[in-house]
Formats: structure tokens, sequence, C-alpha cells
């Protein structure tokens, strides 16, 4: 038989329990809901043969509905794309904060304004992601009064599952560590893209400006982002498109472009990894092992 | 309930309010401290001066208190009649991540040839107003070394930071303006032996009419900024801080550019505040 203390335990722990839960339930869509509260869902297009070709060769996702995108692919006749540009350097033993990656750059690299638009692709290869990276030299723009050279950045993250893990916290950071370099401000030019291709749609978020260390190291950030869109379909893609600006327009130049995915934390330096992508524009490391000054890459005919 | 138990429960309570109390006092008191007793920097108390009526008209030009007992101030005011004060051209806007960013905008100033002098250093000041405080900035001198006294490009750069209510309330934490893209604070690592100080911060007591100087190598408070300053050159003087000021140079370390995009960030309790960005030298804008 029950005693009336044993019995009360459990009414508390009855009520205790599904309270915890239902808490928990709505702390988890409170954050998620608050995520999407600023962001735009866009519907993805589903794109002709030709875009689909050139999503492959540049190995990230394009979408003619994102602004950053369509700007790429409306002048995809223009491209000259140098695919694996973006090589290894070092491995994550012989570089402190992970893999290092380097792509050699022309020394006019985004000073230029008409004539072909060269773009440099590169994968590198995480735990359970795939990150994808393309530079494309679009020229010198307007900034603050003065024309300035500079490349759009497309940074993508793909999950290697299918999905994001919906276990584990997930942000993205890329951190331009340059006096030679600084992203363009967050709100004019720079967004992370969510892709779900269960609902084909995109869920666009302005970039946060993050102070990490001091302001030359200038760091965009999404961090968090859930593993579905509020409609229930898996994220399975990130990506980030801003644009980075060199101080000078034809200057010899190395900038250092870190990536982590993950969530920065003081104490735990395992919730998260890092690539480091290292820019040289106009240097020669023709001497340096597993290096060459700038050749062209591998070039390829546009809209071939 | 016994009488025991009645003490036990009033002592008990007694001492809890005490604890609480005194743990309250000793961390305002640690906190107002931890400002001078930082390393690497100098602490000293100046008394106010009553300043010239040309001093106090650049002051309302520019937007920030001057006074010529301050070292930093006097170096400007020495140089007053190089000054082009172009006013309202360091232009800020509210950024959706809370903050304020804010640049350069030579076209707001009409700047006449004919009345140019011969060797003029160029003053660009602005503001903003944000989380119950009055910013005001001025960028002076994007020229080489011409205040610094440096052989490398350089500029000047002074914060001032003053409560919309008047008062600074207790318990305001640091300040701190960091530098970047290519350029760095000035320092004795960088200087070895140069007597003058590049850094400095200023606090102002209302009332009691004294300053308080921290010179070093940082443009920071580091500890919390106190809302009382207690002391003065002649003694036993006091008052509540009514404005802080972060006056700084910037010199050039990045080798690799002829042209820089500097930033310059004011973060407030480590959190981002404010950003100014430019480009260096000002010969770059129209």
């Amino acid at each position: 038989m029950m005693t009336r203390k044993k019995r009360n335990v459990l009414i508390f722990l009855g009520v205790l329990i599904p309270a915890l839960v239902l808490a928990a339930m709505g702390g988890w869509y409170a954050q998620k809901h608050a995520f999407f509260r600023d962001a735009d869902i866009i519907a993805g297009s589903e794109g002709d043969r030709e875009i689909q070709d050139l999503s492959e060769q540049l190995g990230v996702r394009l979408d003619p509905a994102l602004a950053q995108h369509a700007w790429l692919i409306g002048n995809r006749s223009r491209l000259v794309i140098h695919s694996g540009a973006v090589k290894r350097w070092k491995t994550e033993d012989e570089n402190y904060g992970g893999e290092e990656y380097f792509v050699a750059l022309p020394a006019n690299a985004g000073a230029g304004s008409e004539g072909p638009i060269h773009v440099y692709t590169g994968t590198f290869e995480g735990e359970n992601y795939t990150g994808s990276i393309v530079l494309i030299d679009s020229g010198a723009r307007e900034y603050d009064g003065r024309p300035s050279a500079g490349m759009d950045v497309i940074l993508q993250m793909r999950a290697g599952a299918g999905a994001f893990d919906d276990r584990r916290q997930r942000g993205l950071y890329a951190n331009v560590m340059s006096n030679d370099a600084f992203w363009h401000t967050p709100e004019e030019s720079a967004c992370f893209y969510l892709y779900a291709p269960q609902e084909n749609s995109w869920a666009v978020k302005p970039a946060e400006r993050w102070l990490f260390t001091n302001p030359a190291d200038f760091t965009l950030r999404l961090d968090p982002f859930p593993a579905s869109l509020a409609g229930g379909g898996a994220i399975n893609l990130i990506q980030l498109c801003g644009r980075m600006d060199f101080t000078d327009q034809g200057a010899q130049s190395v900038t250092y472009l870190k990536v982590r995915f993950g969530r920065i934390m003081m104490i735990h330096s395992d919730a998260w990894e890092e690539w480091t992508i290292r820019l040289d524009r106009g240097i020669d490391r023709s001497g340096q092992r597993g290096a060459a000054s700038y050749t062209g890459g591998t070039e390829a005919p546009a809209g071939s | 309930m016994s009488s025991f138990l009645k003490r036990f429960l009033v002592k008990l309570m007694i001492f809890c309010a005490a604890a609480i109390i005194g743990g309250w006092l000793f961390a305002w008191v640690s906190r107002q401290f931890s400002f001078y007793n930082e390393i690497y920097t100098q602490i000293s108390y100046i008394d106010e001066s009553e300043g010239d009526s040309e001093a106090r008209a650049l002051a309302d030009r520019i937007g920030i208190t001057l006074d010529p007992a301050l070292e930093k101030h006097a170096a400007l005011l020495a140089n007053r009649d190089r000054l082009v004060v172009c006013t309202e051209t360091l232009v800020f806007t509210q950024t959706e991540g809370g903050w304020v960013r804010g640049t350069v905008d030579r076209s707001r100033s009409v700047l006449s040839e004919n009345t140019l002098p011969e060797d003029p250093l160029y003053v660009y000041t602005g503001g903003f107003t944000a989380d119950g405080y009055i910013v005001r900035m001025a960028l002076i001198g994007m020229d080489a070394g011409q205040i610094a006294q440096a052989q490398t490009p350089s500029f000047e750069l002074a914060v001032e930071i003053r409560p919309e209510s008047g008062l600074f309330p207790p318990g305001e934490r640091a300040f701190d303006g960091t530098i970047g893209g290519g350029f760095s604070w000035k320092n004795a690592n960088l200087y070895p032996g140069e007597e003058t100080e590049s850094q400095a911060f200023y606090l102002h007591a209302r009332g009691a009419d004294i300053w308080m100087e921290k010179t070093g190598d940082l443009v920071t408070s580091e500890g919390q900024v106190p809302s009382l300053i207690l002391g003065a050159p002649s003694g036993g003087r006091f008052g509540r801080t009514d404005l802080v000021q972060l006056w700084g140079t910037a010199v050039k370390i990045s080798d690799s550019a002829d042209t820089g995009r500097v930033i310059f960030t004011l973060s407030r309790s480590q959190t981002l505040w404010g950003e100014l960005s430019f480009w260096y030298p000002d010969s770059l804008y129209p």
C-alpha cells in the first residue's frame, strides 16, 4: 500500500517533470522563432541547367532568387573560373588553429572594373561538414567616397549527413585578420543564407558584426542558427555572402580569412572547428613548398 | 518559539544584513580602486585652469572640453593658428546590431583655399548620443607626424563621453578605445625612451574643479570609471565625475600599403558601442 508521503512525492514528480519538459519545449520554440523574427524567407527558384552547372563548377548552391547570387549569375558569360585555386597549405598538425589554405592572386586583384571576372574556388573538409569558398574578383566599387578594390566572397558549409545535427549548437564565424583588408559594412552587403531542401526555401539573415579581439580582426557571425526552418524543413547548408575590400589598390598583401564553425566558447576549445584561408595578393612564393606564384590557375573559358 | 530561538534568529538577521552591506561596500571600494591600481599607468591630479576665451571658443567649435592645464589639450591649443576645424564631418548612424557606426564626410565642410592656413592641421568633429551618454569625437591631423612628432604617418583621436544626466552613475564600467587597420596606438614598445606619454585618460570632477589624468600605453579605463574623484593636487577635495576623455596618438605600423582603412572601436563594458572608420590619409577623400 502506498504511503501518503510516497504518493505526494509521486504527485510532485508527476507535475514537475511535464512542467520541465514543457518549459524546455517552450524555450526551444521561443528561441527558434526569435531567430526567424528578423529573417526573410525566400522561395527557392528551380534555376536552369546552366545555373546548376555553374553551381557545380563553383561548389556552392546558387539561386537567382538571391540578390548576391543573381549578380554572379547575370554575369556568367564573363566568368573565368579557377577551380581548386584555393589549395591546402598546412595540415592541422602543422598549423595551430586548424588547416591552412592559400590562394595566389594577381597584384591587381579586385581593382578592375570591366572585362573577365576571375573566380577562385576551393573546398575544405570538416568533421561532419564540407566547406566551400568562392572568391569573385568583382572589381573596384565605391566605398565611403572613393573606389575600393575588393572581392565578393561566398562561404558555404554543407552538412555531411544531409542536415545539420539537431542536438548540437551551431554558429558560423568569418574573420578577416589583416591590416590590408576588411569586411564591407555588414548591413549594406553581407548576409547569411540558410537553405532547407525539403521546403526549397532560403532564410536570409543580416550578418552581425562581432568584436572578437580587436577591430583589425573584423568578424561576421551568425550564432547560433537552428537546424530547421520555422516550418520544420531541415537546413542542410549555410552560406555567408559578403565583400572583402583591400585597403590599397595595387600593393602586395597577405590577408587571412579565418573560418570557424561551431560555438566559440572560452572553456571548450573543441566546440568549434576552424580553417584559415590565406589570400596572397601579388606575392611570389614560387620557392616555397606547395605554392607557386600566380599562374592564372586552371582557367576555363566562360560558359564552358 | 523559545527565547533562545528568537535571539538566534535576530542575530542571524543582523549578521546577514551586515554581510550583505559589507560585501557591497567592499565590492564598491574594489571597483573604485581598480581604476587607480593598474600597472603601466600613472595617475595625477590637476587643478582646472580658467583658460582664455580663445580656448573656450575652440572647445565650443570642436565640441570637446579643452583645458590648457592638460598636456594633450595644450598641444592642440598651441597649434590653434594651424587648425582647420571641419565641424560635424564625423557622421554617425545607428546599426541594426545596436552600436553606432561613424565615418568621415568631408563634403559637409566647405573648405576655401583662400582661408586655409599655410600648414593646415585638419580637425574633423562629430558625435552621437546613445544609452544616456553624449559622445563627441575629434580626429586631428591626418597627415604624417603633424601633431604627434612621429616620423611615421599618424593622427590623434579625442573622445569625450558625458552623461546626459550630468553625472556619471555609480557602477559605470570600463570604456575602451582600440585601433586597427594598419595603425596602432603609439606606445612605449614602439618608441622606447620617449618621455612624452602618447595616451591619456582624463576624468573631470564637477564642483571640485579638478582633473584626474591617467597616462599610459592604452586608451582604456580598464577598471570601472569611478563616479567619485577623491584627491587633488592641494589635497582634500573630491567631486562627482561629469565627463571622461580618451586621447590617443595612433601611428602606422603596416608597411605593406600606402593607404589604409582605419577602424577605431569604442567599447563600453567590453561590448561594441561605437565605431569610427575612415580612409587614411584624408587626401584620399574628394
